[in-house]
């Protein structure tokens, strides 16, 4: 035994692990500082710096000076920056892997201000689609050239046509192979011969009769026949008419219908200008309400643990670290991460808003309390009172409710892009503006509404004089603009939901430029019309001469019927009394 | 790199008991597997310490099984899960949950407890197989080797020249 044991091997593991703790202590400022960088980064999917990290043992605290975190949709600025950040920790549940601190101060919390450099960004934001991009696409507010216009957009109507003419081509042929088919002038002769025959033998007595009998059947059995086969072709042929006729109608329309399609595509149609301010604006206010929702996203692991539930037990993947950490039954049931109080100060251009977030964290079913938070400016210099109040209610993972007010008086707005469409920009160059903001979330709906009230009011367009007429109309009336109300209402769900805006703006712009439009309609209209007349014009002719010639086909038909009946007609004068008479 | 292959020639190559090197190697297994700060982690190094084991192999072996762990990880995470998620365990894993020694040990991670399964149940088969192949290599494969050609210019190479600083280390000493 004494053989395997050394004792000298204490005092080496004594020595290490003394050598280990003493490194640690030493570097741990910077393990911690690396801890919340990479974490940070994690969670907000962009670089997150950390300037420096101090830790204090007795008792266990630390403080967290210059933090950056790096805005993904635009890495040159941050989308928010805290001077200092402090707490203290408990440090026996620490030892549990409970980290709980009961109070965090942070201050200095600023929005959007600029990087030394740009940060990296681990997630990007997601793109927009189409649809959502096409909302803020203003239509052209230039006259286009007709010849352009038409180099660049395909017409429907000369292949309709053509399409049409060929159909016709088709069913002209079949009807007159049909019409081949039927009994001619020779085969009509002969029934007249037969029937002048029949007339005859009438008039030589009984033998006479007896013999006519026979033929008179034998005549009404072909004209019958023939006479089925001309209304069974004539029946056919109405219907076939009747199809040709839409289709020459409906070709006859198409140019119209391409006019149409390309003056709604190159001017500005009366629901478009009835909602201008959607088509302005909507841009803009959908590009913060994403940015709102995209953050809501990235911090949900703040306030909601994405766990599974297998049996009693709940699997749930950390933070950091490897594989997956399984959940127990506790005793005493605590949050793994739980910041009791946050007291903030927020600093943002318009001044300083001071506020307290309570209870942090993403056990919420555990701490059995949603997240509060209560912000209130004081002292701004910009504004005379902001409120932002709102819960996120994660206790119960699937039935999630939280909800948002947000309201600012008097805020004096300097500079403010209402809309970045390069046609048409438009800034608040000054004014006070009142604004509320009421929203709701839930598992399957999301429901919100921003009201702005802006007075006195000065609306900055642009110095570009481009855009035509259309666009200096509607500069020069929101140039007169001293007042106004912008309305977003957002509905919909959370994955996918409307931003819809309106504003009394509408009617001013409307009243200005109402009358522009319609002329600039009225023009491409005409020069459109006379452009694609020029070009189906002798198409649309073909057309028409085709369809004469089907109703030809027709014509003969109905003769053919007309004369079988008078034949048929005639027979029946003969004696046939067993002929059948239609 | 080379200074570890130097090393790991010289522990084999030394007169160091096969089954000093066989349970080092053991030992580092379940180390390299688990965590460097958890209380399994610091109990072994007081044995490695305690115990006359090789340092050197087991210092080398725990490099090694460290590297193979993050190889090993979605193997270990499957094998911890399963066990975590067992009914039947489930009276002795919430007792260990509620116990503060066994949530620094992280047990309830599924790659923690996988590992540590996975490094004592290899254990003993991983000392038998090592502490065999040692003496084999000693017996057949040493003396053959130190005759090649290869073997005789390496030893007039510098690599042979960083081997023999290795050994004048005296660090295995302990051992």
């Amino acid at each position: 035994m004494k053989k395997w044991i050394r004792w000298p091997g204490l005092i080496g593991f004594v020595v290490v692990v003394g050598i280990v703790v003493a490194l640690w202590f030493i570097f741990l400022d910077g393990i911690v500082r690396r801890m919340v960088e990479k974490g940070g980064t994690a969670i907000v999917g962009a670089e997150v710096d950390l300037a420096r990290a101090h830790v204090t043992l007795v008792p266990l605290g630390i403080t967290l000076s210059g933090l950056q975190v790096t805005d993904p949709a635009a890495p040159a600025t941050n989308s928010i920056e805290v001077g200092r950040i402090a707490f203290t920790l408990d440090s026996l549940n620490l030892f549990r892997r409970k980290v709980i601190i009961d109070e965090m101060a942070a201050e200095g919390m600023r929005f959007g201000t600029a990087r030394k450099r740009p940060g990296k960004v681990v997630v990007p934001p997601p793109k927009p689609p189409e649809e959502k991009k096409k909302e803020s696409a203003l239509p052209s507010f230039t006259m286009p050239d007709v010849k352009t216009v038409l180099q660049q957009e395909k017409l429907e109507s000369p292949e309709l046509i053509e399409q049409a003419q060929a159909d016709l081509k088709k069913k002209n042929e079949a009807w007159q192979k049909t019409a081949a088919s039927m009994p001619d002038k020779a085969a009509l002769d002969a029934y007249q011969e037969r029937i002048k025959k029949l007339k005859e033998a009438q008039k030589g007595g009984l033998k006479g009769l007896k013999s006519a009998g026979a033929d008179a059947l034998a005549l009404t059995k072909d004209l019958n026949r023939d006479l089925d086969a001309v209304k069974k072709a004539k029946a056919a042929f109405g219907t076939d008419l009747a199809a040709a006729k839409a289709l020459v109608e409906n070709a006859e329309k198409s140019p119209l219908d391409d006019v149409r399609r390309i003056a709604d595509k190159y001017s500005i149609s009366s629901e478009g200008l009835a909602n201008l301010s959607q088509t302005l604006f909507g841009g803009n206010v959908r590009g913060w309400i994403d940015k709102g929702v995209l953050w809501y996203g990235r911090l949900k692991p703040m306030f909601e643990r994405s766990g599974e539930k297998k049996g009693n037990v709940q699997v749930v993947k950390p933070l950091r670290g490897r594989g997956v950490d399984v959940r127990f039954k506790e005793e005493r049931p605590l949050p793994d991460l739980l910041i009791g109080t946050v007291k903030a100060s927020l600093q943002p251009e318009a001044g300083t808003f001071t506020g307290t977030i309570r209870n942090i964290t993403p056990d919420q079913d555990v701490l059995g309390k949603p997240l509060t938070f209560v912000f209130a400016g004081s002292g701004l210099k910009d504004a005379q009172a902001a409120n932002i109040t709102g819960t996120l209610d994660h206790r119960k993972a699937d039935l999630p409710d939280d909800s948002l007010e947000f309201a600012v008086r008097g805020y004096k707005a300097a500079g403010m892009t209402l809309s970045s469409a390069a046609s048409l920009p438009v800034s608040l160059q000054e004014g006070t503006m009142d604004l509320e903001l009421k929203g709701r979330r839930d598992a399957k709906v999301i429901s919100a509404r921003c009201v702005a009230r802006v007075k006195g009011a000065k609306l900055n367009t642009g110095s570009d004089e481009s855009g035509g007429v259309f666009a200096k109309a509607i500069r020069s009336s929101l140039a007169k603009v001293s007042a106004f109300t912008l309305t977003a209402d957002i509905t919909g769900t959370p994955d996918n939901y409307q931003v819809k805006i309106s504003s009394d703006l509408d009617k001013v712009m409307k009243d200005a430029a109402g009358s522009l439009v319609r002329e600039q309609r009225d023009r491409i209209e005409k020069e459109l019309k006379k452009a694609i007349q020029e070009k189906t014009a002798a198409k649309l002719a073909g057309l028409k001469e085709s369809m004469g010639g089907l109703g030809a086909t027709g014509g003969k038909l109905d003769g053919l019927q007309d004369r079988l009946n008078a034949l048929i007609k005639d027979a029946g004068a003969t004696g046939g009394g067993k002929l059948k008479l239609r | 790199m080379i200074k570890m292959i130097a090393n790991l020639l010289k522990i084999l190559n030394s007169d160091a008991d096969p089954s000093q090197i066989s349970l080092a190697l053991g030992f580092a297994l379940v180390s390299g597997l688990l965590p460097f700060f958890s209380p399994v982690s610091l109990l072994i190094l007081l044995i490695v310490f305690l115990l006359r084991v090789n340092l050197s192999a087991y210092i080398l072996g725990t490099a090694f099984f460290s590297g193979v762990a993050y190889l090993l990880d979605p193997l270990l995470h499957r094998i911890g899960l399963a066990i975590l998620t067992a009914g039947p365990l489930e009276g002795l894993w919430t007792t260990l949950y509620n116990s503060t020694l066994w949530r620094i040990q992280r047990f309830n991670n599924s790659v923690v407890l996988g590992g540590l399964v996975f490094g004592i149940l290899c254990f003993v088969p991983l000392v038998l197989l090592a502490n065999a192949l040692i003496r084999r290599y000693r017996e057949h494969v040493l003396a053959w080797v130190r005759k090649t050609r290869l073997m005789q210019a390496f030893t007039a190479s510098k690599f042979y020249d960083i081997y023999m600083k290795v050994s004048g280390w005296g660090w295995g000493g302990l051992s």
